[in-house]
């Protein structure tokens, strides 16, 4: 059996280092012509943009959902081409979903 | 025991732990994931990473490549990233050239190869269970075999 060394690489976070958060900013604006592509992900249905970092998120039926509770939604529209969601800060930058709005896509 | 608890179980669960707090698992496409992964990195210098596996990684590819300004190529980590969760990539190196375009290999680490997983990085390198400790003489050896043969890996498809 090995010894344990003083650095034993192990797995993937041993030989590369893990990320850390994105710093978050809050002044970001979406690139609009990002937020017209089709979807890259075979069941999203809207994309959600983070204010905090800038990230561009892919967001399913149920998120859609779960995002509409969140930003106590009574109307959530029928289809997001010429919507989004936005956020204040995301998982990758923040704790979580913070402060969920439904923006137009103005073109 | 040998449970099978592998590294990438071991990501996954710390990825998890995070949705977990977020609520939601949300979905970066490709390009996003990349962006977000640039902006994520635990030290300063993408050309100087701090983990001493990278940095040998990242000279040995800079010595076979002949350069002496080590700045050209950046290396940049995306473990327990949505780069490693959803797109299949532990790692990743970028050559500046000269007509300021940038080639990219993507690097994915496993502990067995033939598990019959769906690779979708351009190296996917097997490590071995034990690991294995660069300050030990039974493993030097090994180690800088491993740092040879995925460096001649990267550099031939770097330079393409």
């Amino acid at each position: 059996m090995k010894k344990g060394g003083s650095e034993m690489l192990k797995n993937g976070e041993d030989l590369f280092g893990g990320v850390k958060k994105v710093k978050a900013t809050s002044d970001h604006v979406p690139d609009i012509e990002k937020l017209q592509r089709p979807f890259e992900k075979k069941h999203s249905v809207a994309y959600l943009f983070c204010k905090g970092c800038g990230l561009i998120f892919e967001v399913d039926q149920k998120q859609v959902d779960e995002l509409a509770k969140k930003a106590n939604l009574d109307i959530v529209p029928q289809d997001f081409f010429e919507h989004y969601f936005e956020t204040m800060g995301c998982g990758t930058c923040a704790i979580g979903v913070e402060n969920v709005s439904i923006k137009p896509i103005k073109k | 025991m040998n449970l099978g608890y592998t590294g990438r179980m071991a990501e996954k669960e710390l990825f998890d732990e995070a949705i977990e707090t977020t609520g939601l698992e949300l979905y970066l496409n490709y390009q996003q994931s990349l962006k977000a992964v640039k902006e994520s990195q635990p030290w300063e210098d993408p050309s100087d990473p701090d983990k001493r596996f990278a940095n040998d990684l990242h000279a040995t590819i800079a010595n076979k490549l002949g350069f002496e300004d080590y700045s050209k190529l950046k290396f940049y980590t995306s473990v327990n990233s949505h780069l490693d969760k959803y797109h299949g990539v532990d790692a990743f190196f970028e050559l500046e050239l000269d007509n300021g375009q940038k080639n990219r290999v993507t690097l994915d680490v496993t502990l067995n190869i033939n598990k019959g997983e769906d690779w979708k990085a351009d190296v996917v390198f097997q490590w071995p269970s034990e690991g294995l400790d660069p300050d030990l003489p039974e493993d030097k050896k090994e180690y800088i075999k491993q740092l040879e043969f995925i460096a001649d890996r990267i550099v031939k498809l770097i330079k393409q």
